[in-house]
C-alpha cells in the first residue's frame, strides 16, 4: 500500500490560527463554560440544522464536548476550533474539519456562529482560515461543505468561498425535526484554493 | 414512516432469492467458495478492489465471511454472496455494505461478478432483487450505488436498473495505486421506485 500522508499522529499542528477579526484555538480543556453560554443562546436558531454535536443540555455537557474534541485533536481525527473576538475574548462560534479520511486526504468543513453574532460575516471569515489550514497544515487534497438543502446561510458561505456544487443526494439524512432531507455538498481541491478564495471560474 | 430505531430488533432473513440466484449472507465455511472465484477473477477485480490485491488468501476470505455474519446481527452491513440455483456455483458478491443508516433508512449497493459469468446479467438481476428487498424488507427510503467514475460496466448497471446519476465527487478517494479518482454516485428514492413499479 502506498502511502501519503505520513503517519498523521506524528504531524506536529499549530493549535491556533488568526483571521482578520478573529483567533481560531482548538477547543481544549476548560472552554465548556463558554461554550454552554454560546450555545443556550442560540439553541433555537441551531435546530433543526445542527450537525455539529452541540446537542448540549447541561454546563457539564459542553466540558465534555470540549475534551472530546482535545482528545480527537491529538488523535488527528477531527479539529475543532473555537473562535474568539480579540478584544473581548469572547467565543463567537465554532469552526471544524470534521469526517475526514486521511488516504485521500480529505476532510468536511462544518461552522457555527452563536446567534448573537450571526450576519457579519465570521462564518466566511473563519472558514477561509481554517480552509487555509488544512491546505497547507493538513495537506488535503479535498475538502467539502455537506448541509441539509434547507440550510441557506451554508449554501452562500460554500458558493462565496468557490466551493463547487456536486451533488444534491435526495432524501439521505433525517432531521432531528424527523424530516426527510436531501443533502447538498459542494467540492473544493486543493488545486483550487488561492489566497483566501477559489481561482477557479465556474 | 420515520426510520427504523433499533435495528437490532428489525428481524431480517439471511437469505432471499431472484429468478436464477440465491442471495445469502456469508456465514463460516464460506471462505474457499470466495478465494475460488477471486482467484480466477483477479485480472478484472485488480483496478477496483483492495481486497483483490496480492496473492489470493484464504484466511482473508474466510475472516470476511465470519466478520459478515457478525455485521449481519449487529445490523451494520447486510453482505449477501451470490449463488447459481442451479448448480450452487458461488457467482460473486453483493449487499449492503457499511455506508447504511437506518434512520432515514438508506442503504448502498456494492458488487462484483465471477469473471466466468460476467455478461450474462447476473449482477443487474442481484441489484434488482436487492432494490426490492431495501424497498420492501428493510423500508428504505434512498438506495445508493457509488462507483470509481472510470468503472463504465458498474455505472451500466446501476443505470440498467434505473438508478439516477446525483454527483461526482471530485478527488474524493485515491485508486489501488494511490491515484486520486472520482467517484460516482447514484441512488434511487422510494418514489422512483414506485413510479418505476407503476410504469407499464
Amino acid at each position: 500500500m502506498i502511502v501519503f500522508v505520513p503517519d498523521p499522529l506524528l504531524r506536529d499542528l499549530p493549535l491556533c490560527f488568526a483571521t482578520p477579526r478573529l483567533q481560531a484555538r482548538a477547543l481544549q480543556p476548560g472552554d465548556g463554560p463558554a461554550l454552554y453560554e454560546a450555545v443556550a443562546e442560540s439553541r433555537v436558531q441551531l435546530y433543526p440544522f445542527l450537525r455539529l454535536g452541540l446537542d448540549v443540555i447541561v454546563p457539564a455537557d459542553a466540558e465534555t464536548l470540549c475534551r472530546e474534541a482535545w482528545a480527537a485533536f491529538q488523535r488527528r481525527e477531527q479539529f475543532r476550533f473555537g473562535l474568539w473576538t480579540a478584544p473581548d475574548s469572547r467565543l463567537v462560534g465554532l469552526i471544524s474539519l470534521h469526517y475526514g479520511d486521511w488516504s485521500v486526504p480529505r476532510f468536511e468543513v462544518g461552522c457555527w456562529v452563536r446567534a448573537s453574532q450571526a450576519r457579519r460575516g465570521y462564518a466566511t471569515e473563519a472558514a477561509r482560515g481554517i480552509i487555509d489550514y488544512g491546505f497547507a497544515e493538513l495537506g488535503l487534497a479535498r475538502l467539502e461543505i455537506r448541509f441539509d438543502h434547507r440550510n441557506a446561510p451554508s449554501q452562500r458561505i460554500a458558493e462565496r468561498l468557490g466551493f463547487r456544487p456536486e451533488a444534491r443526494l435526495r432524501a439521505y439524512h433525517r432531521a432531528l425535526d424527523g424530516v426527510l432531507v436531501d443533502e447538498v455538498v459542494y467540492g473544493l481541491l486543493r488545486e483550487e484554493w488561492a489566497d483566501g478564495k477559489s481561482n477557479v471560474e465556474f | 414512516m420515520t426510520g427504523i430505531a433499533d435495528p437490532l430488533l428489525f428481524d431480517i432473513p439471511d437469505q432471499f432469492e431472484s429468478a436464477r440466484l440465491i442471495l445469502r449472507v456469508p456465514r463460516a465455511g464460506d471462505g474457499p467458495a470466495i478465494l475460488d472465484a477471486v482467484a480466477e477473477s483477479l485480472d478484472r477485480l485488480r483496478p477496483w478492489f483492495p481486497f483483490a490485491q496480492g496473492e489470493p488468501d484464504l484466511d482473508r476470505f474466510e475472516g470476511f465471511a465470519r466478520c459478515s455474519r457478525i455485521g449481519f446481527h449487529e445490523r451494520t452491513s447486510i453482505n449477501l454472496l451470490l449463488f447459481r440455483k442451479s448448480d450452487g456455483l458461488l457467482v460473486g458478491s453483493s449487499g449492503f455494505n457499511q455506508r447504511l443508516d437506518w434512520r432515514v433508512p438508506r442503504f448502498e449497493i456494492g458488487y462484483w461478478v465471477r469473471t466466468a459469468l460476467e455478461g450474462q446479467g447476473y449482477i443487474s438481476e442481484a441489484v434488482r432483487a436487492e432494490t426490492r428487498i431495501a424497498f420492501q424488507v428493510l423500508q428504505a427510503e434512498r438506495v445508493e450505488i457509488r462507483c470509481d467514475a472510470r468503472n463504465t460496466r458498474s455505472a451500466t448497471v446501476a443505470e440498467r436498473c434505473g438508478y439516477q446519476a446525483e454527483a461526482r465527487y471530485r478527488h474524493y478517494d485515491r485508486d489501488v495505486h494511490g491515484q486520486l479518482m472520482d467517484m460516482l454516485i447514484y441512488s434511487l428514492t422510494r418514489a422512483g421506485w414506485e413510479a418505476s413499479r407503476a410504469a407499464p
